[in-house]
């Protein structure tokens, strides 16, 4: 190598910047990626196969002008992202909207409200796919009559298709956490959290949490197939009894993910406490279980009390 | 076939580098590392389908740096994130260099650009720059020769120097 060269290299290597990163974090956040990339091309040949009944169906509510209402549980309206589909009226949303799901909920004084999930749309024009520059969240809009006034937040992290998961309560102060599914199809979905502030401008706040000094937008798995399986549980401060079935909320978030390796099933469980709209991460316990029954398969249909659809 | 341990480690010794890396020919660092994350995920699932990826630090460092050629650009939850941390990892103390750097890399061709940080920020021989690129080692000694006197001017480093010592 030449003197320059060398003088080169040194000045080209004094340029180099701190970088700090943790290396499980990004490997966790680059899977998820992966994850994606594989559902959305897998994905594509199905859609195709959706399309043309969601785009009917979309097309003839469109022709009555019909409005969306929220069902009593999360529901989905067309059931698949799809490019025929054709945007809908929300009342209480100033723009036509895609992809609506929704669900009722009760606040902490007993008071009513709806939770929309919806992409924006354009008038006359077919709905894109929802991702992260479309996706909204509405709170109490759909309303036709006197009530809380509609709040819009967004956009919010939707990637390659989000859809309200459940609304559970799960730090156990009375108000229930929004679980939005960012959709994995091939493996386990994806949940993340929004705080729930019906008085507050921003109505919803993303769950975060700390790692390695930065603070990320919160998620969990839940889903899996044969060999893999993850969900979460919120543990109660005692057992159920008969004059308490409903014992109050220990705070924190339980995380479990199990593989299947050799007969076993190889589990981590995380205890994460929720305060606020923030998680506190804390290191996982790791153990092996023979047995199949204590892992949901796709993660179960019950999230913190709040009945869910994998 | 690439697996988590070889992602973790990966990410550990060479994922910095080569954000800084993309970062130099583009001044743009959070644009880097979504161009590295997105060629690591390409490499992944390339990995996945059974292609054999022979050095996977070259292999995301010339993917990365042609995403940010093609002006791609991710809009993603974790780079929001990050956007919040600019300030530590603004805050070093090597800026002046790297500023003098990047203005020298500027005046260059892209193409003498790119092989200037594979040779001297990544350190890749010609042989190691001329396969990752594709090229033949005779075009990256060309462009790397003009790339030297033209860094060589910007920088200010004794040419004069250099010949009594080759001499």
């Amino acid at each position: 190598m030449s003197k320059l060269d060398e003088e080169l290299t040194g000045r080209f290597g004094k340029a180099e910047r701190p970088l700090p990163i943790d290396p499980q974090l990004f490997a966790g956040l680059l899977k998820r990626r992966v994850r994606r990339e594989r559902m959305k091309r897998a994905s594509t040949v199905g859609l195709v196969l959706v399309i043309g009944v969601a785009g009917a169906m979309a097309y003839a509510l469109a022709e009555r002008g019909a409005t969306v209402q929220p069902g009593s549980t999360a529901t989905i309206s067309p059931a698949l992202p799809s490019e025929a589909a054709v945007a809908a009226t929300i009342p209480g949303v100033p723009f036509p909207a895609c992809h609506a799901t929704s669900l009722n909920y009760y606040s902490e004084r007993s008071e009513y409200g709806s939770i929309y999930l919806f992409g924006r749309g354009m008038a006359g024009a077919a709905c894109p796919e929802l991702d992260s520059r479309n996706a909204y969240l509405g709170l109490n809009v759909g309303n036709l009559g006197p009530g809380p006034k509609p709040q819009i937040f967004g956009p919010i992290d939707c990637f390659t298709g989000c859809r309200i998961f459940g609304a559970p309560d799960i730090d156990g102060d009375g108000r229930p956490e929004l679980a939005v599914v960012v959709v994995d199809a091939t493996g386990a979905d994806s949940i993340e959290l929004y705080r729930i502030e019906p008085d507050s401008d921003p109505p919803f706040v993303q769950v975060m949490t700390m790692v390695a000094g930065r603070s990320v937008p919160f998620y969990f798995d839940w889903g899996g197939s044969d060999g893999y399986r993850s969900g979460a549980t919120c543990p109660t401060t005692s057992e159920p009894t008969n004059q308490h079935p409903n014992p109050p909320r220990s705070g924190t978030l339980l995380v479990w993910s199990a593989r299947r390796s050799g007969g076993l099933w190889h589990v981590v469980k995380r205890d994460l406490p929720l305060k606020g709209a923030t998680i506190t991460q804390r290191a996982g316990a790791r153990y092996t279980a023979p047995s199949e029954e204590f892992f949901p398969d796709g993660g179960g249909t019950n999230f913190c009390g709040a009945s869910v659809t994998p | 076939m690439l697996d988590d341990t070889t992602i973790r480690e990966f990410l550990r010794d060479d994922y910095p580098r080569l954000v800084n890396a993309v970062a130099l020919l583009t001044g743009d660092l959070p644009a880097a590392e979504d161009a590295v994350q997105e060629a690591l995920v390409r490499a992944w699932i390339r990995s996945d389908r059974g292609d054999v990826i022979e050095s996977l630090p070259a292999w995301v460092a010339v993917v990365a740096m042609n995403f940010t050629r093609s002006g791609w650009r991710r809009v993603t939850a974790e780079r929001r994130a990050r956007a919040l941390l600019a300030s530590v990892v603004a805050d070093d103390s090597r800026g002046v260099d790297r500023v003098d750097i990047q203005r020298a890399l500027a005046g260059l061709p892209r193409r003498q650009r790119q092989i200037a940080v594979l040779r001297y920020f990544l350190q890749m021989d010609t042989r190691e720059v001329a396969d990752a690129l594709g090229v033949s080692e005779g075009t990256v000694k060309n462009s790397l020769s003009k790339a030297r006197d033209a860094l060589a001017v910007t920088l200010q480093i004794d040419e004069q120097e250099e010949n009594d010592v080759e001499a």
